[in-house]
């Protein structure tokens, strides 16, 4: 196979993705976010956790709130149109993995040790 | 009954959801028309396993967890609980939104465009680093619930 060709054919990184694809990885960044924080909310602010297991049990009213930031953040950006480059997507979906994932880690050590 | 059959079906569901997430990987590594459709397929299934694991998952958590969170916590591995059960049952909300993600970052010309194969290479590598890090809580906190009994028995 002619890789050589094929790169060239294939463009770069920076080109712009579709509306969708742009959205919903801004929308995933931004729940990533949103879900650690919650995290914290909710473990030091009891009245929020007593609030949130009152609708049910706190962790499925925590996954249906992250839901809904996930879709209606995807479905408002994907309506802005504002499309990004390969690179600024991938960065979103890394970039916020490991802030929200480190967070929620960190805080639960914090806690254990 | 059930709820051991349950338990099964939570870590396999998640362990295909990362093949298939793998699957999209391999797929976008050698992007070309012939294989666009069925990597498009391979990520819906990816998503749709990952969220059988949620659903199974998320029914024994509310349902059955509270009796093995108070056996971990009263043996010799209590963080098990504290740091590894906290941190997977929130950490696997990323994992369920990244795998729901992944049919839309392969939706676009994968085999045309390098910056969609970008998209789909990373959007694959986080599913299956994610479902890795959920199934290897998973054992730390099954580890913790068997030496809890253990304890608990005195066997």
């Amino acid at each position: 196979m002619d890789t050589t060709n094929n790169s060239q054919t294939l463009g770069t990184d920076s080109e712009l993705l579709d509306a969708k694809s742009s959205g919903y990885a801004k929308a995933y960044a931004y729940a990533a976010i949103f879900n650690a924080l919650l995290v914290l909310l909710k473990e030091n602010v009891h009245p929020v956790f007593k609030l949130m297991a009152s609708l049910g049990h706190h962790w499925v009213t925590h996954g249906v709130l992250v839901l809904l930031v996930f879709f209606g953040l995807g479905i408002f950006f994907t309506g802005q149109n504002k499309q990004l480059t390969g690179t600024q997507a991938v960065s979103y979906l890394i970039w916020s993995t490991i802030v929200g994932g480190g967070i929620i880690f960190l805080f639960n050590l914090w806690h254990t040790i | 009954m059930f709820k051991n059959y349950e338990l099964l079906l939570h870590p396999t569901f998640g362990a295909l959801g990362m093949l298939a997430a793998v699957w999209v990987f391999v797929e976008a590594l050698n992007a070309s028309e012939d294989n666009v459709a069925r990597m498009r397929t391979a990520a819906k299934w990816s998503a749709v396993l990952i969220w059988l694991a949620y659903i199974t998952a998320g029914y024994y958590y509310v349902m059955y967890y509270g009796a093995d969170k108070a056996v971990i916590k009263a043996g010799p591995m209590p963080w098990a609980h504290g740091l590894f059960m906290e941190t997977k049952e929130h950490l696997f909300f990323l994992t369920l939104l990244l795998a729901t993600y992944l049919p839309i970052a392969v939706s676009g010309p994968v085999d045309k465009s390098r910056a969609v194969r970008k998209l789909a290479l990373w959007s694959s590598a986080g599913v299956t680093l994610l479902v890795l890090a959920m199934e290897g809580a998973g054992a730390v906190i099954s580890m913790g619930d068997k030496v809890g009994l253990v304890m608990k028995l005195g066997v």
